[in-house]
């Protein structure tokens, strides 16, 4: 037996050109988007783009305009979807059973990916009732054990110690006014202490409120905003980048940092910034302001520094939600709702808890709470 | 005056050349080292400045590496059938319709410090061999270096072997020679030299009737071998310009050695295999065979480098004006997997072992050299052979790197503009389909390995296990490929480019559970 002969080997070789040949501009051409497509009866090619969701719930039905196109994976979260005929918009519906649909319309560019995000709260949020007492079986009861106006006046451990530490992120400056530290009593401080609590105080400008928070030797501001109130040397580049007129960070009402983002009230709304051009701004920041790709392959962006989340009503209230950059938790009058900052398209927002006179914290000990009338309730996302 | 007089016919490396040769040996020292490198440099520059251009260069390379894989895994096919049949073939009965009874075989074994045990399983071989033993002339080639110890072992066996073959010859190369590297090459020369002067001369053996096959020590030959290689030395129009290699299979310990080692070990026979199929590319390796009046005429192997096993067979291209080849025998010889007390230190071992393999980039710069210098080789000899070894070496140190680690690079570095388009998303799930149709070709891997390995020793437990993980082991291939071939590749590049030579040949520890 011999070896294979330079005949054969090179026929080998040349049908190995021959499919190579065939293979790379097939499969360079549908690396870059195009396909062939029908206009009529004339085929052409076409460059087509794509869009990426990204998701952080699996196996949710994706539609794209009604029509059903995939569900996506148990480990592999994400879709990409492509294939689309570029310059349509398009109306991407996700669903879940048990959650909120999600609905975006979304513009496709020839030879590029439209991303987005998700925001699929489960459609019934499971809330836990934080009780203020204890009963003599240990089970939480909203029964004092002894006259209500001494225990909220002067809650010396009889409140539960979860109860106390929930209640206490909503007490705004006058209430947190009315404790006279030396009445409090070192075991309530020590408590106080170890839990290690970092309570965000809004509207937390009066000296009183300040020397409180030193007194108590707790941390009850946002660490950043701290900084930037004590730090009345030079602004920070992003000053200028947002806009800002004020002196300083803690000027601004409902200050909230989330990696590059920074958020505040104005006017009812929700101010969201991007504070480091250096950094790449999230997706939605950008918009392509024409179509197709420039010569190296790139659409022309234009990117923004701000975004505002406008309401109907004012918002009272926000904080990002846990886990989430692009995503806000906001209080107006009538609830709590999730809302997107992303606004190509209507933004989605979903309720978390509605209800009048409500009030929110979130603090990375307690999780999520919501204050209604004087029930404190955990909500779990 | 002949090529093979020339000062530089046994170079090593450029300090040993003057002036401007000096300067081309040098320039051509850095080339290989300079491609690879400029590759991967490339591609990382085009990564972060021209992504677009990285990924259409990676895709349209993927696809080649794809055809080339599917090449070779038909190489590798048929040379598998070949071995198959070779080993069943009656080769003395086809030697008996030739005459071949003046055919002398001169058996090298070339040892340092390696156990009685080792050169006992080698030289047993030897004797059971299904050919008239008379005509094996063995050496048993030790070093000065490695003590009495082991010059006893040499003696020990001699006397026990002694009658089972035409002749047996101690030879004990001295130490610590100037010019000489501490290594097989100086060894293995001067015992083909001793033997030719106590037996060849002194037996009045013409040259151009022996064949000298240089082992490593660990090497056991299947019982046809000698038959086999007396058939195809005899059946070439022009013996004495052909040097023959085997298909080294390191089956002595294979089921001893930890998993990684046993596929790295089956990959490099695999590699063999494949270059037993292109005759063109295939030079000496390990153990192999030279006519024995070839091999004197050009001074025996080189004494001052270390990758000696290829080096003899461009020493012969270049003094027969290209005229030599290397002749695929397609029958096996046995040799030991890198087995050590532990499995990080047979690792190590392994990577030090390939490192060596590797280092045989060396002959790069003397095959260039020798190209501008020998006018008398066909430009277009030249011309192949060139490509075939540099594309050979920049492929080892190369192509793994690019295919497992830089298909995601634009992603990584093209910046965000790059990251918004389709391409970008389409890389990797391109880059992984084409590299998961062309890894299915382990599949054939597999059953070929199952098919070669040896049977299980007896006293082996859970069997059934072991034959599953022999089977699986070839998931670990795409780390084997990286860390045992091109990072030894580069590594041995980089030296040769740097101008840091390695002047200790390092000798692959032989080590068998006992």
């Amino acid at each position: 037996m011999k070896p294979l002969s330079k005949k054969t080997r090179l026929k080998l070789i040349v049908l190995s050109l021959f499919v190579f040949l065939i293979l790379v501009p097939m499969v360079l051409a549908s690396s870059f988007g195009y396909r062939i497509s029908s206009l009529g009866d004339v085929l052409t090619l076409i460059k087509t783009g794509g869009i990426y969701i990204h998701s952080d719930i699996n196996n949710t039905e994706i539609y794209i305009n009604d029509k059903y196109y995939k569900q996506s994976g148990r480990i592999l979260r994400n879709t990409l979807i492509s294939d689309l005929s570029p310059n349509k918009t398009y109306k991407v519906v996700i669903q879940k059973e048990g959650y909120n649909d999600w609905r975006k319309e979304l513009l496709v560019y020839p030879s590029l990916v439209t991303e987005s995000a998700i925001l699929m709260l489960p459609s019934e949020i499971e809330t836990e009732q934080i009780f203020p007492y204890e009963d003599d079986d240990g089970n939480g009861t909203t029964t004092a054990p002894v006259a209500n106006d001494v225990v909220s006046d002067d809650p010396k451990g009889l409140y539960t110690e979860e109860y106390f530490m929930a209640d206490i992120m909503f007490f705004d400056e006058k209430r947190l006014a009315e404790f006279d530290i030396d009445e409090l009593g070192d075991d309530l401080i020590n408590r106080l202490i170890d839990s290690g609590l970092e309570i965000d105080l809004i509207d937390s400008e009066s000296e009183s409120a300040l020397d409180t928070e030193s007194e108590l030797g707790l941390d009850l501001a946002d660490e950043d905003s701290l900084n930037a109130t004590s730090t009345e040397e030079e602004k920070p580049d992003y000053f200028e980048v947002l806009g800002l007129e004020v002196e300083s960070l803690d000027d601004l009402e409902n200050l909230r940092e989330k990696n590059e983002q920074i958020a505040w009230l104005e006017d009812g709304n929700v101010i969201v910034g991007w504070r480091d051009l250096n950094k790449t701004q999230h997706y939605y920041y950008c918009l392509f302001s024409e179509f197709g790709p420039d010569d190296e392959g790139y659409g022309e962006t234009e990117c923004r520094t701000k975004i505002t989340v406008d309401w109907e009503d004012q918002i009272k209230y926000f904080e990002f939600l846990p886990g989430r950059d692009d995503v806000l938790v906001v209080l107006t009058y009538s609830g709590v709702y999730a809302v997107e900052i992303d606004d190509r398209s209507e933004r989605n927002i979903q309720p978390i808890y509605v209800g009048e006179g409500l009030q929110f914290r979130i603090s990375d000990d307690l999780g999520f709470v919501v204050k209604d009338g004087k029930d404190l309730y955990r909500i779990d996302l | 005056m002949q090529y093979k007089d020339t000062p530089y016919f046994h170079v090593a490396h450029a300090r040993d050349l003057k002036g401007k040769d000096r300067l081309i040996y040098r320039l051509l020292e850095i080339l290989p080292g300079f491609l690879s490198w400029g590759t991967l440099i490339l591609i990382v520059w085009l990564a972060a400045y021209k992504p677009v251009w990285a990924a259409v260069f990676i895709i349209i390379f993927d696809l080649y590496w794809l055809m080339k894989t599917v090449n070779l895994s038909i190489y590798h096919h048929h040379n598998w059938k070949r071995i198959r049949h070779n080993i069943k073939k009656d080769w003395r009965g086809l030697l008996q319709n030739m005459r071949h009874e003046h055919i002398y075989h001169l058996i090298l074994l070339p040892f340092y410090k390696e156990g009685r045990d080792v050169l006992e399983n080698t030289i047993d071989a030897l004797a059971e061999s299904d050919y008239d033993t008379s005509k094996l002339l063995l050496v048993i080639a030790a070093e000065e270096r490695a003590g009495e110890e082991f010059h006893q072992i040499a003696r020990d066996l001699k006397e026990k072997y002694d009658g089972q073959f035409g002749d047996i010859l101690i030879t004990i190369h001295p130490k610590d020679i100037p010019g000489e590297i501490a290594g097989k090459g100086p060894n293995i020369t001067y015992a083909a030299e001793e033997a030719r002067i106590r037996i060849l001369d002194f037996r009045n053996i013409p040259y151009e009737n022996v064949i000298c096959s240089a082992f490593d020590v660990d090497t056991v030959v299947y019982p046809k071998y000698f038959a086999c290689l007396t058939w195809h030395f005899l059946s070439e129009e022009d013996p004495q310009k052909v040097s023959f290699q085997p298909v080294p299979l390191y089956n002595n310990n294979i089921w001893q050695a930890p998993m990684l080692s046993r596929v790295a070990a089956i990959s490099s026979t695999f590699w063999q295999m494949i270059q037993q199929e292109r005759p063109e590319k295939l030079v000496t390796f390990s153990s192999h065979s030279i006519p024995f009046k070839a091999l004197h005429e050009v001074g025996y192997w080189q004494k001052n480098m270390v990758s000696d096993d290829s080096r003899i067979y461009w020493n012969l291209f270049m003094a027969n004006d290209g005229n030599y080849k290397t002749i695929p025998i397609s029958y096996p010889v046995s040799m030991d997997a890198n087995l050590a007390e532990s499995t990080w230190k047979t690792l190590q071992n392994i990577y030090r072992q390939h490192k060596r393999w590797m280092w045989g980039v060396e002959n790069i710069p003397y095959i260039l050299f020798g190209f501008i210098k020998n006018k008398k080789i066909a430009l277009k000899e030249k011309l192949h052979r060139t490509f075939v070894q540099v594309e050979g070496f920049w492929s080892l140190a190369t192509n793994p790197i690019i295919i497992l680690l830089l298909g995601w690079l634009p992603i990584v570095m093209g910046g965000d503009a790059f990251r918004d388009t389709v391409i970008s998303y389409n890389l990797p799930n391109i880059t992984r389909t084409i590299v998961t149709v062309a890894m299915l070709g382990l599949i054939l891997s597999a059953v070929i390995s199952i098919n070669l390995l040896p049977p299980m020793p007896k006293e082996y437990k859970k069997r059934k296990r072991r034959w599953v993980i022999a089977t699986l082991q070839w998931i670990f291939v795409p780390f084997t490929i990286l860390f045992f071939g091109s990072l030894p590749g580069l590594d041995s590049q980089t030296r040769l480019m740097t101008g840091q030579y390695i002047g200790k040949f390092w000798v692959t520890p032989k080590h068998r559970k006992k």
